[in-house]
């Protein structure tokens, strides 16, 4: 197939070809051409007119198939950019675009591995290009309107892969699906976390599998609130399930269905190891005292660091101003005991959170001792993690289908890829101008044919006169 | 001579100077295309922190332009598209690279109104910036807008890695199994480890908890959910578990260690408790130096004005509350620190204070674990210590991985904030930079102007040559000299079938010169040649030469016999009637010989033909 991409530049060489060869008759003959006989030229064109035709057809024929057969053969690829960021020169997750990383190394040795294409990386690098419409505007800073940014790729693939036994088509639908993957895969919407694993269940304690699947429904809920502010009247047009409903079951389960189930195994004494859970929350317990007292000592320094505050060393001053609600409101300016109290108010905070969490543990730990879970209520503590576990993966089933078909409709599948199609009328045309052209080229070579005959004829007339002269032996030569 | 017309030897040399001015033209299309031609590729780019307006970056630094092509960045884009240094170098880049402001004229105009409005210091900081890098065609065309991209793919990660999000918790848990530690030690090293980590992820749900990766698809909250479980529920169970059963490798070296720290504490609290004591003496005089500083004011203020409250305060107000920045010994500028000379006298008793309290409490602390394992094995037993070790080993394994995708989401990250930071505004585009064909067009013009400068030149020198060097003063008809010289240049190929040469004399020129003079003789001469020249006009096709024999050689290319013939007796009518009018008589001798005709094709032979034949008209002689 690669001789359909050299008819072309072929049939344009001979049509050079043929004006130059007019330009050289006429440079012959251009002494004998009279200046208003021509008309017997124009006979000479008329009488070879068929034969003419037949070749203008030929070319015709050649051009139109040479044309649309390379166009089919080896078509412009067009990458267009779906996403809204795209106009900004961002990928989806709004870092930088490259277009250059469309022809990386990465993604040419994809192509050439999914292909089985024995190329290498940069025998095909030097095949494809890419281009812009902008590469063809000059661009002027002063211009606001001038700064734009591509959403659209023009990809290049040379007649030559033809020689590495491809061709420009397959190598373009390979790099395109290459690098959608690839493009999907790095700056797409990644919805792997929704890929839930229970896997840490296994030989977990029975109060630490209510975090560990609050964790996983946290993320869950974590992860619809960016479509729910992009979008927060979507809804799927299946399931009638908004982003808002969805996250509001999220909420149920975390609060209802998870707490139930941390009161049933509070209730029952449920754990796997009592004595290690016990010890683990006492030695919590010892940490979070740790932290308390630390807290404290903050709390009890600053408060001391207040009463020693002197009076006489600082004044404020009252400043008119509005509150939240606009009305009036007296303010004052901020000394350094303002600041202390607001530390100490923090480390307070701290210690409140502190003692509730150690009161959370006590409690618990206190629970494990009260006594030793039947074989029964531990079997329905499992049986009610399981139902937990379908319920999390019946909802992360829904986010994920929401968030697909959001992305789908927003999205668009990012990439949309189309092959130039050739236009027949308009290859019509440039092959007919290109006939023209070849018409007139045979045209002009009919009617200098008779005096270029004419003037070979003189030209072969004179050596053979000198082979006849040399013969008879004559000849005299005289000095003028 | 001939006269100064310059068409006559633009059109001798026309070939000449086309040829050279084309030749020129593509000899220099080609040369400029593939050695002086380059390729630019062009982008614009915007800073958009909320202080770029000011010259400055998220991080407060002046933002420096230099650093998209600072060679750490440069050699960063030249590994990533694996570019050799054979091919090219980090400075054949950097060179190549330009960074310049864009100001526009409504810039300018605003300057010039701040100017005039008194501003005097006022100075145009643009945020928009072109970004140019050139480069030889030989690479292609896509060459230049992939260095670009990738430079620009660093700086933007660069940018946002130095200038905006800047921390990023370490990992020493990676090695730690291998490191000798003590179990406890190795589980408070993760533990600090993971409290570091949530302290940082916990900055970064604050500062953006949108920002989801597309590489990893965790968002900042979700590792943090994830290192938090693993703090809360698995270290503290190994803690418990090392506790519980009071394992340790060494217990001696154990207890040692913990000892040892509450010898440090102690001797840190001692130093505290001095330094406390003697910052509460300065926070006592202070207070008493400012009550009669205050007092005296206020004495002083009563005795003039009665006033009191407004001066009793100016001691403990800071001068120079405007100025917002100071610059340090290094150049760099800071906040000022506006904090009363008071306050931070008691802040640092805070700090004191706080820290001997702590280090009671850490001490109590250390307390516990020397009680806990007092009553240890000197050597925790084989079986224990390998469980113990293959759990540290398991939750560093885990660890260590999810600080591996906090790193590449962290890394996705600095790239999401470079874009967001600095913004593209125009695609890459690849130009050509010179615009070679314009040049060659100019090229062929101008070749064409000095070779028709030239030719003029020429010709009139070619001229001046011919006439004093091949022309007959007397008749201004070539000489022998010419006349050989066109024989010459035609004798070694055979002329054309129409070639024709014709040779005629004045046979009474002596007689006539005797008879009526040498001036009469020469007009004749003259007259001869004007009715021969006026026949047998000179041209290309047409050679009229006098070859110093009183002969004139006439060479045609294209002449038949009978239009010599004609031309001949036309001439001898001419001349007749010259003859009648002038005094003088001409009595005219000439030959000729057609080359078709006499089937002899070289000049020699043919000349010789004609001169053979030279005879009085109405004599001709036969070949």
């Amino acid at each position: 197939m690669i001789l359909v991409s050299a008819i072309v530049p072929v049939l344009i060489l001979c049509l050079v070809l043929s004006y130059v060869l007019l330009l050289w008759r006429f440079f012959c003959v251009r002494a004998k051409l009279p200046v208003l006989g021509l008309r017997d030229g124009l006979g000479q064109v008329k009488g070879k007119k068929r034969w003419i035709a037949l070749w203008g057809l030929l070319f015709f024929l050649g051009c139109f198939a040479g044309e649309m057969g390379n166009k089919i053969w080896a078509p412009n690829m067009l990458m267009v950019l779906n996403y809204e960021e795209a106009a900004k020169g961002q990928n989806p997750n709004v870092t930088r675009f490259n277009e250059s990383n469309i022809l990386s190394d990465a993604i040419l040795e994809k192509v050439i591995a999914r292909g089985g294409l024995s190329i290498s990386t940069d025998q095909l690098e030097d095949c494809l290009t890419i281009s812009t419409r902008l590469d063809a505007e000059k661009l002027d800073i002063t211009q606001e309107s001038d700064l734009k940014i591509s959403t659209e790729y023009w990809i290049h693939c040379s007649e030559k892969v033809a020689f590495y036994h491809t061709n420009p088509k397959t190598v373009l639908k390979l790099l395109a699906d290459v690098y959608w993957e690839d493009f999907v895969m790095n700056y797409a919407e990644n919805d792997s976390i929704l890929d839930l694993s229970f896997d840490e269940l296994e030989g977990m304690e029975y109060l630490d599998v209510k975090d560990y699947l609050q964790m996983q429904a946290y993320k869950l809920k974590n992860y619809l609130p960016v479509y729910s502010s992009e979008s927060s009247s979507f809804r799927a047009s299946e399931s009638g399930e908004t982003f808002a409903s969805l996250s509001q079951k999220i909420s149920n389960y975390i609060d209802i269905e998870l707490e139930r189930y941390e009161a049933f195994a509070l209730e029952n004494s449920l754990s796997k190891n009592r004595n290690t859970y016990q010890s683990r929350m006492q030695y919590a317990n010892h940490l979070l005292e740790t932290s308390r007292k630390k807290e404290m000592a903050a709390y009890d320094v600053r408060i001391e660091t207040i009463n020693i505050y002197n009076a006489f060393m600082t004044r404020f001053v009252l400043i008119p101003t509005y509150d939240t609600d606009k009305e009036f409101y007296m303010s004052k300016t901020k000394v350094g005991v303002d600041y202390f109290a607001d530390e100490a108010k923090e480390h307070l905070e701290s210690a409140t959170e502190l003692v509730e969490e150690m009161e959370h543990n006590a409690y618990a730990s206190d629970q494990m001792k009260k006594r030793q879970p039947s074989a029964n209520v531990c079997a329905q503590a499992d049986e009610r993690i399981e139902e937990l576990k379908t319920e999390l993966m019946n909802l992360s089933a829904q986010c994920r289908e929401l968030c697909s078909t959001y992305v789908k409709e927003k999205r668009d599948g990012y990439i949309q890829v189309n092959f130039a199609s050739s236009s027949a009328s308009r290859e019509a045309v440039r092959a007919l101008l290109l006939t023209l052209l070849l018409v007139m080229a045979l045209g002009g070579l009919t009617i200098l044919d008779p005096f270029y005959q004419e003037c070979r004829r003189d030209r072969v007339s004179v050596p053979r006169a000198k082979k006849k002269k040399t013969k008879k032996g004559e000849g005299e030569e005289v000095k003028p | 001579m001939k006269e100064l017309d310059v068409f006559r030897y633009l059109k001798k040399y026309r070939a000449a100077i086309a040829a050279v001015s084309i030749l020129a033209g593509v000899l220099f299309f080609l040369i400029a295309q593939f050695y002086i031609q380059q390729y630019t590729a062009v982008t614009v780019i915007e800073y958009t922190g909320a202080q770029a307006e000011e010259g400055l970056s998220p991080d407060g630094k002046y933002i420096d332009t230099s650093e998209i092509y600072s060679t750490n960045l440069v050699a960063q884009a030249m590994k990533k598209l694996g570019i050799q240094y054979t091919e090219a170098t980090s400075d054949d880049i950097r060179m190549n690279i330009h960074v310049e402001p864009i100001i526009t004229e409504e810039d300018l105009l605003v300057q010039q109104s701040k100017l005039d409005n008194g501003e005097k210091d006022y100075e145009i900081i643009p945020t928009r910036h072109l970004v140019t890098f050139n480069c030889g065609v030989k690479a292609g065309r896509e060459y230049p807008r992939k260095i670009l991209n990738q430079i620009l793919q660093e700086y933007a990660s660069y940018y946002g890695k130095t200038h905006v999000n800047t921390s990023l918790a370490a990992n020493p848990v990676s090695d730690i199994t291998t490191k000798g530690y003590d179990y406890l030690e190795m589980a408070e090293v993760m533990d600090d480890t993971l409290k570091n980590i949530t302290e940082h992820l916990s900055d970064k749900v604050n500062w953006n908890s949108e920002f989801r990766s597309s590489r990893t698809g965790r968002s900042f909250q979700d590792l943090y959910d994830e290192f938090l479980f693993i703090k809360q529920v698995e270290v503290r169970q190994l803690f418990s578990e090392i506790l519980e059963g009071r394992i340790t490798k060494n217990r001696d070296l154990l207890l040692n260690k913990y000892r040892n720290r509450n010898n440090n504490l102690e001797i840190s609290n001692n130093a505290a408790s001095f330094e406390i004591e003697r910052i509460r003496g300065i926070i006592g005089a202070y207070e008493s130096a400012m009550g009669e500083f205050g007092g005296a004011s206020q004495a002083v203020t009563e005795g003039e004005d009665g006033e009191t409250s407004a001066s009793a305060l100016q001691n403990n107000v800071l001068p120079d509350v405007y100025d917002d920045w100071n610059r340090d010994e290094d150049g760099n500028w800071d906040p000022v620190d506006r904090t009363a000379e008071y306050d931070q006298l008691l802040m640092k008793y805070i700090e004191d204070r706080t820290s001997y309290e702590h280090n009671l409490i850490d001490k109590e602390y250390n307390d516990y674990i020397l009680q806990v394992f007092a009553a240890a094995p000197s050597s925790s037993s084989d079986e224990v210590q390998n469980t113990t070790q293959e759990e540290i080993q398991r939750l560093a394994e885990k660890i260590n991985a999810l600080q591996m995708i906090y790193y590449e989401t962290n890394d996705e990250y600095n790239e999401y904030l470079g874009a967001q930071n600095i913004v593209m505004l125009s695609s890459i585009r690849v130009t050509e930079r010179f615009p070679i064909f314009i040049f060659t067009i100019l090229l062929v013009v101008i070749f064409g102007a000095l070779g028709c400068a030239g030719a003029a030149l020429f010709g009139r020198i070619e001229d001046f040559i011919e006439y004093y060097a091949f022309t007959n003063k007397v008749d201004g008809l070539p000489n022998r000299a010419k006349c050989d010289q066109f024989i010459t240049a035609r004798e070694s190929r055979p002329i054309s079938e129409n070639f024709a040469c014709v040779v005629v004399k004045l046979a009474n020129l002596q007689t006539e010169n005797a008879r009526l003079g040498r001036e009469a003789g020469d007009r004749m001469i003259k007259d001869f040649v004007g009715v021969l020249t006026s026949v047998f006009t000179p041209s290309d096709k047409l050679f009229v030469g006098n070859n110093g024999a009183g002969q004139y050689l006439i060479f045609a290319d294209s002449l038949e016999k009978e239009q010599i013939s004609t031309a001949l007796m036309q001439m001898g009518i001419v001349l007749e009637e010259k003859s009648r009018d002038s005094g003088y008589h001409i009595e005219l001798q000439h030959g000729f010989a057609c080359a078709g005709e006499e089937e002899c094709y070289y000049i020699r032979k043919l000349l010789s033909m004609a001169m053979k034949r030279v005879c009085a008209p109405g004599e001709e002689k036969e070949a």
